[in-house]
């Protein structure tokens, strides 16, 4: 079966520093994929390298049967990656709107300003609270909505995999649980997913296979049951409880 | 009214047409600024060649309208191709390293304005004759209501572009945040093209405005773009609005200092306003915050 997304032998880094070494690891199709790791372990670097910001010194990038390794950001989030980082990156002084627009740019499938606002209307569908929010300014916007802004501007495109960068950090529980279900709503309508998160219990909870990493290396992969049996992994991530909390999808 | 309140008119008066040159100006530097974050200094010479373009163009012939547009569209591919011949092969380097080409390319592009022209000062014609308009005993050239109307109907056009149409939008998006647009698809080497082909375009237009009240020159550009620059420092860099602000204070502040003190310190007044924000207000009077 051909890989949603495959990386192997990637290194990576910034000037001379190399922060990703020798990373391999695959998403397949309707899978969401979990990296967990300490701070500095190489996790956003390793999602920049996919969506192009940085630049991959070795090995090969593929999505699908395309080999992306070399593609500017630009033709690779047209390709349907859809990278979602760390800080949401959102523009500020524009509306949320503008935001939800901007997103769908340079997507030759929406052609018309019909076919726009219709992907504007299922985003509105997934977050309602932004469709209050609408004509508002993104930066006066709480945490929540910001992420919620920053998932939604990428899914405006054509979107096939979505590299998502601790989108629950700093927010309150009710809001976590929230993105959480819409990340498993999202798998379900086929979107892929690549999810970084430092608190491994909740990026396990959702999770199809996680992979750790440390100091820019795969140290360890597995489905999250697998996981949890591993020593150092409960020490380090779980607060050595072996216990595993799967979300469920709440209806709406 | 007296003599000196309407000697005085008269100066904010001229103040205001010069103003409304030095605000299109400002607002080249800004566009780019907020884009690349690179300040232009070829600014003045996109003023130049507009300038230039519109006199020969209009003495090889063409009607004067079509040639103040073709001048216009030339400046601003002009402004693209020092973008991809001068700025995109250094992006990889510092800003610093990229404003310095651009004084770079202001002095190439200014000899090459020099071979082509010589040194002679070129008129225009004013875009319509009559009587000057006349406010409590002031007065106002026709080309100076020119300066006036396009500078206005400027403002109008590039706010709809920059708030109503997806490309302004996407610009404004590289401005706030370049790692967002990326992420969203928007080149931002394209938009960095195309904000040097605006900006160029704008500064075309007035130097074209401008010419048939100084004559078109190959070094007029030095004094404008510098003044451009002033205006453009003064209102924070980053703000079309102040820009605009900037341009006028700039313009008659000149304009009553040449006129009360001594026109020989004309130039000087842009300078010393410059001096004396850098000490009073370095963020400029709108500095910082508004944007694009």
């Amino acid at each position: 079966m051909v890989s949603m997304l495959d990386v192997s032998g990637v290194s990576a880094g910034y000037g001379r520093i190399g922060v990703l070494k020798e990373i391999t690891l695959r998403v397949g199709p309707g899978e969401i994929v979990a990296i967990v790791g300490a701070n500095g372990a190489g996790k956003s670097t390793l999602l920049k390298t996919i969506s192009g910001l940085v630049r991959a010194r070795r090995g090969m990038i593929r999505v699908e049967d395309q080999e992306i390794t070399h593609w500017a950001p630009e033709k690779i989030v047209r390709s349907g990656v859809r990278h979602v980082p760390e800080g949401r990156q959102l523009f500020g002084p524009l509306s949320v709107l503008d935001n939800l627009l901007l997103g769908a740019y340079g997507d030759s499938t929406l052609a018309n300003r019909k076919a726009v606002m219709a992907r504007v209307e299922q985003v509105y569908e997934i977050f309602p609270i932004l469709r209050q929010r609408n004509a508002q300014r993104a930066n006066t916007l709480s945490g929540g909505e910001q992420q919620m802004l920053a998932i939604g501007r990428a899914l405006m495109g054509t979107t096939k995999l979505l590299l998502l960068d601790e989108p629950t950090t700093g927010l309150a529980p009710l809001i976590v649980r929230e993105i959480l279900n819409v990340i498993l709503r999202l798998r379900r309508q086929g979107i892929s997913i690549l999810l970084v998160e430092q608190n491994a219990r909740l990026a396990f909870s959702v999770a199809t296979r996680a992979y750790v990493m440390e100091t820019g290396r795969v140290v360890l992969a597995g489905t999250p049951e697998q996981l949890i049996l591993e020593d150092t992994v409960r020490k380090a991530y779980l607060g050595n409880s072996p216990k595993l909390i799967r979300t469920e999808v709440t209806q709406r | 009214m007296t003599l000196l309140g309407s000697q005085i008119l008269q100066y904010v008066l001229s103040g205001i047409v010069v103003g409304g040159i030095y605000a299109l100006i400002a607002i080249g530097f800004v566009v780019i600024f907020n884009v690349t974050g690179i300040i232009n200094f070829a600014q003045g010479e996109f003023v130049m060649f507009g300038g230039m373009l519109a006199v020969s163009l209009n003495q090889a012939g063409f009607p004067l309208g079509g040639a103040l547009l073709a001048a216009t569209l030339l400046t601003a591919l002009l402004g693209a191709l020092v973008e991809r011949a001068a700025i995109k092969p250094a992006k990889t380097a510092s800003i610093s390293t990229q404003i310095i080409i651009t004084i770079g390319a202001s002095i190439a592009l200014r000899g090459i304005a020099l071979m082509i022209w010589g040194t002679d000062p070129y008129p225009l014609p004013s875009f319509s004759d009559g009587p000057p308009l006349v406010v409590a005993e002031a007065a106002v050239v026709q080309q100076g209501l020119w300066v006036i109307g396009v500078t206005l109907l400027l403002l109008v056009g590039l706010h709809a572009f920059f708030h109503r149409t997806l490309l302004g939008k996407a610009l404004r998006a590289c401005a706030y945040n370049s790692v967002g647009a990326l992420l969203n698809g928007i080149s931002v080497s394209r938009m960095s093209l195309l904000s040097f082909s605006l900006s160029a375009g704008l500064s075309a237009v007035a130097g074209i405005v401008i010419s048939p009240i100084t004559y078109a020159t190959y070094d007029m550009g030095s004094m404008l773009g510098l003044k451009g620059f002033v205006a453009a420092m003064v209102g924070g860099l980053t703000s079309i609005q102040g820009a605009v602000v900037g341009g006028l204070l700039v313009g008659i502040l000149e304009s009553l200092g040449a006129g009360v003190v001594s026109s020989g310190y004309k130039d000087a007044v842009a300078f010393l306003v410059l001096l004396a924000l850098f000490f009073l207000k370095p963020e400029g009077i709108l500095g910082g915050k508004a944007k694009a």
